[in-house]
């Protein structure tokens, strides 16, 4: 499969300076150049001395491979790939916005320079990664982790590693994942029946908050988490040393001051509470 | 239980009552009690009459009564009527056993000299009556000896022993009877453990510990709730025991094999007075109010523990080295067993870390797997862009490259050319150079040639110039002597009348004839002398004028003028005439000197004449006289006419010599010739300056144009070297621009391939956040973990350590306890009874050196033995002890009451004066003891 499939969109760049690009063996500019300054420089130069004669036999390209699924020249950097089924891509996915229209099955990673979206009944048989966005769609599923700027989830996506994302992570629906990590918010949604299950025993939103709407099941165990028992604020000292608390945290003093979100059972106030106690105990 | 009671006391009665008793009993014979193998004794009765009875009535009525007080009696300590008395002994006992061995140690000395001093002296003396030889030498070491036994003596009573404190001191100890199994000793000094705390906590312990193991079972429940109940259980366990010290010293109780040494010691019971002094004099001091009921109530206690256990694990109690099964060690088993079950639990929770840390590093594997999965994607894009302009790039190095060699060997053609010419043109020059060069050689060579040549010449006209001018002067002088006179006539004489005084003679005769003569002679000469000047006037002085006229002319010019008179000179042809003219003129002198002569002759001898005729008054000879003088006037003025004409003629005698004219001429043909020669040199000169001074213009001439060579040379190599800099300036510029237009042309052919890089490096720096967030999420998880982890491990401990003491402090208590209970021994009531014991301190020289010494001593018993004769011989001279009693040491008692560390007061001896005295009077001791006791304090 080439590149420019019937389905490949973009155009061609209107910004070219020529028809005949540089690396088209279209060096007359720069021969032009020289020979100017040549002149300029030294006008009893022989000019017979400078020409060049072009090797007609080294300006092969070689054959472009069957099924490529990234961009192999210029031309096709700024361009998207979109797919739609039902396909089996037996490569990895690189450009610069990947759009899998439904039932599609790839063998391989995808990376979408500026978002990545995954549209129904999909399976990919590894990472999908976006520098941008990224939307996964109802019934699909991911084999490996999701890394994406702002991932929404919607309908029932199953990822079979880490879902990640480095801004806002939204859920509309129901997903099960390894573990879930946003750097910026969480946000749970769904109807009754859905819900989001973690191998992990925490959920972490590194400094923004977790709003939930849907059930939490969290660890091997699948137990739901108790959201007013076991959702955290998290503040961080610069040492290292952090503090769960059930309220964000007004002091500031020594503590970093964005907050981040935590739900896990692997702990609960009370113990900590129970803890801190001890330690009092003990002086 | 055995008791001996026979005047046991009402119990209803006070103690004081007992023991006002036991004290009268004192005063006339001693009535301790003794308790010994189970025998109890509170009677003051005679020691020996105790009766063993038994009855629990009595024991009832002990039971009730208050604590007693006793204090233990030596055995024989009855024979003394006061304490002072026994402290006397001891003191003196003590004493004669120091003194024995102070003796023991000196005697020999003492005996030895004692015994050779007199026998020295006896001999010695013995010597002197029999006027033997050497009895002085054995006075002298009689005198030696008994020197030596003086300072022996001294030394010895210096270091006899001093007793310097000396005194009785108690120790105090509790019995508690038990309700069963007979009586357990105490030690006051150690501080009552609180023993049913202790074992209250241990089973609390055990209780909790129960409920703690139990109900903890995995996947039951929810795990933080396990985790929180597991917390709270060991936090509520050990929550009563942190509060309780565990008391970790040592118990009360005295071990009953030591306690076994009190049976030997009788006991006494005390009156308060007695009580008071006894407890003034106790060490250590005073125990707390109300710890005898302390104790008794810990014994007690323990007494039920212990009975407990027996029930519990029926096998016997008590200290045989067999460890039981005691409650105490049953229940510690259970408590470690149920905290093993909670140190699993925590061991569930430190897997459960470790699995939650495995996953999260799991979690960051596959995120950074899926990093590499966008780092492939890039690295597989980059090379599908770097294959695309390989193409143009290699097309782009190719021509450049054939720019490059083309510009260069363009170049490397022109600069082969300017370096041509220029080798050229400098080849040229330099054969110019070498050639001019060669010619100034030359030149110069002829230069130095002339020049040398020029200096022979001017040393030639030199020595000429010099040697003509003495040559010159030569010939002037010669000419001048020739031509002047230079010689001088004497002048004329005249005639004189007054010469001879004298008469010529007296003969008128004579005188005539002398007259006729003189007339004669003066004619004769006269005519001479006219015939001189006739001659003489006819001479010719022509060529003597010629030469004069010569010479005026050679002298008044220079030699280079006199070379024209120098021919004349050569050529005078009237030399022949010149010597005649000298011959002629030289007779003439000749005339004219000897006439001068005979003038002078013939004056003398007409003033003879004269004379003569005036003497003889011959008057007629004077007119002869007269004439002969007017002959002598006339030839006096022919004379003067000679004298004149030679002298006015010029002439000299050396022409009468052809010498001097062949000198002349030879001078005067050098001086020609020599003038001929320095004029033919000074031709010479002057040809060689003229030809030295063409010489110095071709030699300017030559330099100048070595010098225009050089310039040429060094300008056509400066002209050489900025064509060829300027060459070289015009290739490097190109080869610059080619670069840099080559890297241009490169830059626009892989902008689109440096975006990209660029893009893939932000992305991958994005990336790293999500890393960060996972790596703090795995933190934040072992971190909660492991806290919680820390706090139980930390709490579970305290617990065993807390188990831990409490089993032990338990154990030792009742271990201690069990020791310290002696079955077959009673005391109806619980009793402090006080041990005696006897302080010493001495002062001793062993040698020399001064040592002090302090020591306390129990004893058990005192004997009177048999007194021998009292003998101060006995006593001074024998090591035998002059104490007639013996003294029991007990160091079981010392080892029980410490005696090793007690303290106790110093400073004075507590014996009121007289009682040695009854010692004395009683044969206990020999009184030189005790004179020499006192004499040496």
């Amino acid at each position: 499969m080439s590149f420019f499939s019937p389905k490949a969109s973009g155009s061609f760049s209107a910004d070219m300076d020529s028809a005949q690009p540089d690396f088209e063996n279209n060096l007359a500019q720069f021969e032009a150049e020289f020979n100017k300054f040549v002149a300029e420089t030294d006008p009893n130069f022989d000019f017979n001395l400078l020409r060049y004669k072009v090797n007609p036999f080294a300006n092969e390209i070689p054959a472009p491979i069957s099924e490529v699924m990234h961009p192999n020249r210029k031309a096709e950097l700024p361009q998207n790939i979109t797919l739609s089924g039902p396909k089996t891509v037996n490569s990895s996915i690189f450009a610069e916005r990947v759009i899998l229209e439904g039932d599609i099955q790839v063998k391989g990673n995808i990376y979408g320079l500026k978002g990545v979206l995954i549209g129904p009944n999909c399976r990919i048989e590894g990472s999908v990664v976006s520098g941008g966005s990224l939307q996964i769609d109802n019934g699909s599923r991911v084999e490996g982790t999701i890394v994406g700027e702002e991932v929404i989830i919607s309908g029932k996506v199953q990822v079979e590693g880490p879902a990640i994302s480095r801004g806002d992570f939204a859920v509309q629906g129901t997903l099960e994942a390894q573990d879930l990590v946003a750097v910026r918010n969480i946000s749970l949604l769904g109807n009754e029946n859905d819900y989001v299950k973690l191998e992990a025993s925490t959920l972490f939103a590194q400094t923004g908050e977790i709003e939930v709407k849907v059930p939490v099941k969290l660890g091997h165990s699948s137990r739901e988490a108790d959201l007013d028992a076991q959702r955290f604020y998290l503040t961080r000292a610069t040492d290292g040393t952090f503090r769960l608390a059930r309220a964000p945290s007004p002091y500031h003093d020594g503590v970093r001051p964005a907050q981040g979100t935590i739900i896990t059972n692997l702990s609960d106030a009370e113990l900590e509470k129970l803890l801190a106690e001890f330690t009092a105990l003990e002086r | 239980m055995t008791t001996s009671s026979q005047t046991q006391p009402d119990p209803e009665n006070s103690s004081d009552d007992i023991l006002e008793i036991s004290y009268e009993s004192l005063s006339d014979t001693v009535a301790p009690v003794k308790v010994s193998n189970g025998i109890l004794a509170t009677s003051s009765n005679p020691i020996q009459g105790m009766v063993v009875a038994e009855g629990e009535e009595t024991e009832d009525a002990q039971a009730a009564g208050a604590p007693q007080f006793y204090r233990g009696v030596m055995d024989g300590s009855n024979a003394f009527p006061d304490d002072h008395y026994l402290d006397a002994a001891v003191l003196h006992y003590e004493y004669d056993r120091r003194r024995r061995g102070w003796w023991e140690t000196r005697r020999w000395f003492i005996y030895t000299l004692t015994v050779l001093t007199p026998l020295f002296l006896l001999v010695g003396l013995v010597g002197l009556l029999i006027k033997a030889g050497i009895a002085g030498l054995i006075l002298v070491g009689g005198a030696v000896c008994l020197v030596l036994l003086l300072l022996v003596l001294a030394y010895s009573w210096w270091t006899l022993p001093r007793v310097m404190s000396f005194g009785r001191v108690y120790r105090r100890f509790v019995t508690v009877p038990l309700d069963r199994g007979g009586v357990v000793w105490n030690d006051p000094v150690k501080a009552v453990p609180d023993f049913p705390a202790l074992r209250d906590n241990f089973f609390a312990l055990y209780r909790d510990s129960d409920d703690l193991g139990s109900k903890i079972q995995p996947n039951d429940d929810e795990e933080t709730d396990r985790k929180k109940r597991t917390l709270n259980d060991l936090n509520s366990l050990i929550a009563p025991l942190k509060n309780s010290s565990v008391n970790q010293s040592s118990t009360p109780y005295l071990e009953a094999s030591h306690a076994i040494a009190l049976d030997k010691l009788w006991l006494q019971p005390l009156n308060t007075h007695e009580l008071a002094a006894a407890s003034s004099r106790t060490v250590p001091a005073q125990p707390l109010p109300g710890q005898a009921h302390k104790l008794e109530q810990l014994a007690h206690e323990v007494e039920d523990y212990s009975g407990l256990d027996e029930l519990q694990s029926n096998v016997e109690p008590g200290w045989n080295g067999q460890q039981p099964s005691t409650i105490h060690n049953q229940i510690a088993g259970k408590v470690t067993q149920n905290l093993a079950m909670v140190a699993g639990e925590l061991g569930r929770w430190q897997e459960r870390a470790e699995r939650e840390k495995a996953f999260n590093t799991g979690l960051l594997a596959h995120y950074d797997e899926a990093v590499s999965a966008v780092k492939q994607g890039y690295s597989v894009v980059e090379t599908a862009l770097e294959a695309e302009i390989r193409p143009a790039v290699q097309r782009l190095e190719a021509e450049t490259a054939f720019y490059r060699s083309q510009v260069q060997r363009y170049y490397v053609g022109q600069t082969e050319v300017i370096e041509n010419n220029r080798d050229g043109a400098l080849a040229k020059l330099e054969q110019e150079h070498h050639d001019l060069d060669g010619n100034q050689e030359e030149r110069l060579d002829e230069q130095r040639l002339l020049q040398a040549e020029l200096k022979g010449l001017n040393e030639q006209r030199f020595r000429l110039d010099n040697s003509t001018n003495s040559r010159f002067e030569g010939l002037k002088t010669q000419l001048s002597e020739l031509t002047d006179r230079t010689y001088n006539l004497p002048p004329t004489p005249h005639f004189r009348s007054d010469l001879a005084s004298t008469p010529m003679t007296g003969d008128s005769e004579e005188t005539l004839r002398l007259l006729a003569q003189l007339r004669a002679d003066t004619r004769l000469a006269t005519s001479a002398v006219n015939n001189a000047l006739n001659r003489y006037a006819r001479l010719r002085f022509e060529p003597l004028d010629e030469l004069g006229r010569l010479r005026q002319q050679i002298a008044a010019g220079t030699k280079w003028q006199a070379t024209a008179w120098l021919g004349n000179l050569i050529n005078f042809r009237q030399s022949g005439q010149l010597l005649a003219l000298a011959g002629e003129v030289g007779d003439s002198v000749g005339v004219y000197l000897d006439s001068i002569n005979e003038f002078e002759r013939l004056n003398n001898l007409w003033c003879g004449l004269e004379s003569s005729i005036r003497e003889l008054g011959l008057t007629t000879y004077n007119n002869q006289l007269a004439e002969a003088q007017r002959y002598l006037e006339g030839l006096e003025q022919a004379l003067a006419s000679l004298h004149s004409s030679l002298t006015m003629a010029p002439h000299s005698p050396e022409m009468a010599r052809p010498s001097t004219f062949q000198n002349l001429y030879d001078l005067a043909a050098g001086l020609q010739r020599e003038l001929d020669e320095l004029g033919g040199l000074a031709g010479s000169i002057a040809r060689t300056q003229e030809r030295l001074s063409e010489l110095d213009a071709e030699l300017s001439q030559l330099a100048g144009m070595l010098e225009e060579n050089t310039s040429e040379t060094e300008m056509v190599r400066q002209e050489a070297a900025n064509r060829l800099a300027d060459v070289q300036r015009k290739q490097m510029s190109l080869l610059a621009k080619l670069d840099e237009l080559k890297t241009a042309r490169l830059q626009k052919i892989r902008a689109h391939i440096i975006t990209h890089n660029q893009a893939r490096e932000a992305e991958l720096a994005r990336l790293e956040t999500g890393s960060n967030a996972l790596q703090e999420l795995g933190d934040v998880a072992g971190k909660i973990l492991q806290k919680h982890l820390r706090q139980s491990q930390k709490l579970l401990d305290e617990s065993n350590a807390l188990r831990k003491g409490l089993e032990e402090t338990i154990a030792s208590i009742v271990k201690d306890f069990e020791r310290g209970t002696q079955s077959d021994r009673c005391l109806r009531t619980t009793s402090e009874v006080f041990v005696p014991a006897w302080y010493f301190q001495l002062a001793e020289r062993p040698v020399w050196r001064k040592k002090i010494i302090g020591f306390a001593s129990c004893y058990s018993g005192i004997h009177l033995s048999a007194p021998p004769v009292n003998s101060v011989w006995r006593f001074a001279l024998t090591n035998r002890p002059a104490t007639f009693y013996q003294l029991e040491e007990d160091t079981a008692l010392e080892t029980l009451i410490q005696a090793d560390n007690m303290e106790y007061p110093a400073g004075e001896v507590e014996i009121p004066g007289d009682t040695p005295d009854w010692l004395v009077n009683n044969s206990w001791i020999s009184p030189w003891l005790v004179k020499l006791h006192r004499v040496k304090r």
